[in-house]
């Protein structure tokens, strides 16, 4: 089954829709700065890629209530949920689920709340509440009325793409009709500090595959999809943006953060995601790799990509929005369409010159791409690993 | 279609280590015999404590040595333990390539914490940082049992086992998986502990489940792993059951296609709290019990109400709650008796309302 994507929300530091994020992407490439919304108490801050100032202005909220992960992937499903133009009639059913990753989203963490607990005062429960009340799955399916499961997945870096995969499966198994997928993950100082004691936060702007990479750039946003079974897009007369045509999700079962040297993961994750529908490496018009800017995470896909898919044209966008952890395979996913539809890849911003451990290349100019099948891939700690196969018109793939 | 069964099971909680243990527990409780409470910490001082039950975790250290232990958290330790336990009693069909799908309310809060000491108090602990992701769980199963098949964690607190259930069995139906290994845990951890004393207070009194008047809850911890695959593939009765039924649904109300009937047996997720407890009305007619006395309240119980779903399809045998059974239901169990081929559905309710349904039977649903 291929089920269809009829609406797409995006938010990141590249822009605040789908139409933006994809137009900015061809655009000049946007800097890292240091974190503006919380303070950096040891060593030198490391930069990373926050919304736009004028999202709050936007879409105001009040994050001692909501917090800032929830809000993104709410502003994005109604973003999805207008373009695919379902009524409240159509979201009111058990048949209608809401999938989201995040990794920040799910996680009891709140600082304030510990210290002050830690030093035996009674802290407010208001961070409490939150976490109880705020599962980003469940506060969208509230916000808009949906009646189905609800599942926010924590399979950290891979969790966008997995939601993607499990929404396609619910709507196989006939579990739903439509499912809304996708992930959000803010940016915050326990993950901030996480990332800088793995050792692993560029101290500039990150350089995907490149020889003098040096890490990542932190990055926050959400994407959310409508996805759709063919029922019940042809009932509503919904026009696709897109098809889901392949999902492959495989552990390394390897090393808690770092990658299998030899892909192993990423590996059997491609081929399932390809015999979906019997594709072929000839199918593939360009993929949109996972590409952080850490030597291991570089070093492993970009060996993969070139023994697996050798020449075929590959984009990294985390120069341009940062890696928002589990949002990062759903706002992939959304450039992947985006691409297609405009029918070239941009440059990947940071890449300039293969490494010695780095075989393949990734674009450097505006290129063209032939074929009407785009993968994309995410890979996480735990040695996880998602790829998911998207096109235009399935009828093509 | 093929039906799915549920072919391997571990589980630990307050009740003891094992399947045996959950059984122990069980048969127990005929003669009043009920785990023993802990007092556990539940704020900055030691003086404030919860009653709790809690898991042993030493037996992990039959299978493994402490030094190759020494790095993994607890919750990750109590997940590794309960799967290791399935995977001693039969080895998947799919070998290496096992899925396994992990759900937890909490995640690794304590290492989540420990990790907030470090950044506090010196630099931050890249080790606590690793172990306090949610899915660090199935990354350590994964590597202790050299599995490499697909890994995914889920959260949705009260939600969340059901809906992994849910997830497994999409997973076995498209044919793309044959073998899946669901683990659902939750730990505990002192803040969440304190928490929950200053929502509730301390548990009025003995563990009620179907008092509504009292606010009986006690903390617990624990974890459960089940095997799915599909029968057609194994050839063979599942020992613990067929899963015949897995669904949540955030009004509360039954899925459409779903309805109660007499021959149904119903396990409760009633531990204790008194908010929740107006949502299980409208299973009062079912004949039913409750088994929170065992290992306490955690988002995840479901899971440990679908061990002891297991335990009643593999003796046959319907125990009653364990510990007060006095209720406001006539269906309440007052004596053990057969299953009698009754299918078992395992309810569970969030604190908005949200219905978790798990359904297991002892016959096969759809003949083959």
């Amino acid at each position: 089954m291929s089920p269809a994507i009829t609406g797409a929300g995006c938010l990141c530091a590249g822009g605040l829709n789908m139409e933006e994020c994809v137009a900015s992407l061809f655009k000049e490439r946007k800097m890292p700065q240091p974190p503006t919304r919380f303070t950096v108490d040891y060593g030198d801050a490391t930069p990373v890629y926050q919304l736009p100032e004028r999202f709050f202005e936007e879409h105001p909220v009040d994050l001692d209530k909501r917090t800032l992960t929830t809000h993104m992937a709410i502003v994005a499903a109604k973003q999805a949920v207008e373009q695919a133009g379902l009524t409240a009639e159509d979201l009111a059913s058990h048949k209608v689920g809401v999938i989201v990753g995040t990794t920040v989203g799910c996680a009891m963490n709140d600082e304030p709340y510990y210290y002050s607990y830690l030093d035996g005062e009674d802290p407010d429960l208001g961070p409490i509440n939150r976490f109880l009340d705020d599962n980003p799955a469940d506060a969208i399916a509230r916000e808009l009325g949906s009646l189905g499961p609800t599942q926010a997945i924590v399979n950290a870096c891979t969790s966008g793409g997995d939601a993607m995969i499990l929404g396609r499966d619910w709507i196989e198994s006939g579990l739903c009709d439509i499912v809304l997928v996708g992930g959000s993950d803010e940016l915050n100082r326990v993950t901030y500090y996480g990332f800088r004691s793995l050792m692993v936060a560029a101290p500039e702007e990150c350089k995907p595959f490149d020889a003098t990479r040096k890490g990542l750039n932190l990055g926050e946003g959400a994407a959310i999809l409508v996805m759709e079974s063919d029922e019940s897009r042809a009932k509503r007369n919904a026009k696709p943006i897109g098809h889901f045509v392949g999902g492959g999700l495989c552990g390394d079962g390897h090393h808690p953060t770092a990658p299998s040297p030899d892909g192993i993961g990423l590996r059997k994750a491609m081929a399932a995601a390809l015999a979906d529908n019997a594709l072929s490496m000839e199918d593939i018009a360009f993929i949109n790799a996972h590409g952080t800017g850490t030597k291991s995470n570089d070093q492993v896909e970009s060996t993969v990509l070139d023994e697996e898919m050798p020449g075929v044209p590959t984009l990294s966008t985390k120069g341009f929005t940062g890696h928002t952890l589990g949002a990062a395979g759903a706002i992939e996913a959304v450039f992947t369409l985006g691409c297609l539809a405009e029918g070239k890849l941009p440059a990947s911003p940071g890449f300039a010159v293969r490494g010695d451990d780095t075989p393949a290349a990734l674009t450097t100019e505006t290129t063209s791409f032939t074929g009407a099948v785009a993968l994309s891939e995410s890979l996480g700690f735990g040695g996880n690993n998602t790829v998911i196969a998207l096109t235009l018109n399935k009828e093509d793939a | 279609m093929s039906n799915i069964g549920i072919y391997g099971m571990g589980v630990i909680g307050g009740f003891g280590c094992g399947k045996e243990a959950l059984s122990d527990a069980l048969h127990g409780s005929l003669k009043g015999k009920l785990p023993a409470l802990q007092d556990m910490k539940a704020g900055p001082d030691d003086d404030t404590t919860l009653p709790s039950l809690m898991a042993d975790l030493s037996p992990l250290r039959q299978h493994f040595k402490p030094m190759k232990l020494r790095r993994v958290d607890r919750f990750s330790q109590m997940a590794l333990l309960t799967a290791t336990e399935c995977l001693g009693e039969t080895t998947p069909l799919a070998g290496e390539d096992t899925a396994l799908l992990l759900a937890s309310g909490y995640g690794a809060a304590k290492a989540t914490f420990g990790f907030l000491d470090t950044s506090r108090e010196s630099a931050p602990s890249p080790t606590h940082f690793a172990n306090s992701v949610h899915n660090s769980a199935t990354s350590t199963i994964a590597i202790f049992h050299k599995l490499k098949g697909p890994c995914c964690s889920v959260s949705q607190f009260e939600m969340s086992f059901a809906t992994a259930m849910a997830s497994a069995r999409a997973w076995l139906e498209s044919g793309k998986m044959k073998s899946v290994m669901v683990i659902a845990a939750d730990e505990y951890c002192e803040v969440n502990w304190n928490s929950r004393l200053r929502f509730f207070g301390q548990p009025e009194g003995e563990l009620a489940p179907h008092d509504s008047a009292r606010h009986t809850a006690i903390p617990g911890e624990g974890a459960a792993c089940f095997l799915l695959e599909r029968c057609d593939d194994r050839g063979t009765p599942p020992p613990y059951g067929y899963l015949t039924h897995a669904s949540v649904t955030r009004d509360g109300k039954t899925p459409e296609g779903w309805q109660a009937d007499d021959n149904q047996f119903a396990i409760l997720g009633l531990d204790g709290h008194k908010v929740c407890h107006k949502f299980y009305a409208p299973w009062t007619a079912m004949e039913q019990a409750a088994y929170s006395r065992l290992f306490g309240s955690l988002p995840t119980s479901q899971a440990l109400d679908m061990a002891v779903a297991c335990t009643t399809i593999k003796e046959d045998e319907c125990i009653p709650t364990p510990g007060d059974k006095t209720g406001d239901s006539n269906a309440i169990l007052q004596e053990s008796k057969p299953l009698n081929g009754k299918t078992i559905s395992c309810i569970k309710h969030g604190r908005r309302g949200e219905l978790a349904l798990v359904d297991i039977a002892a016959r096969p649903p759809v003949k083959g």
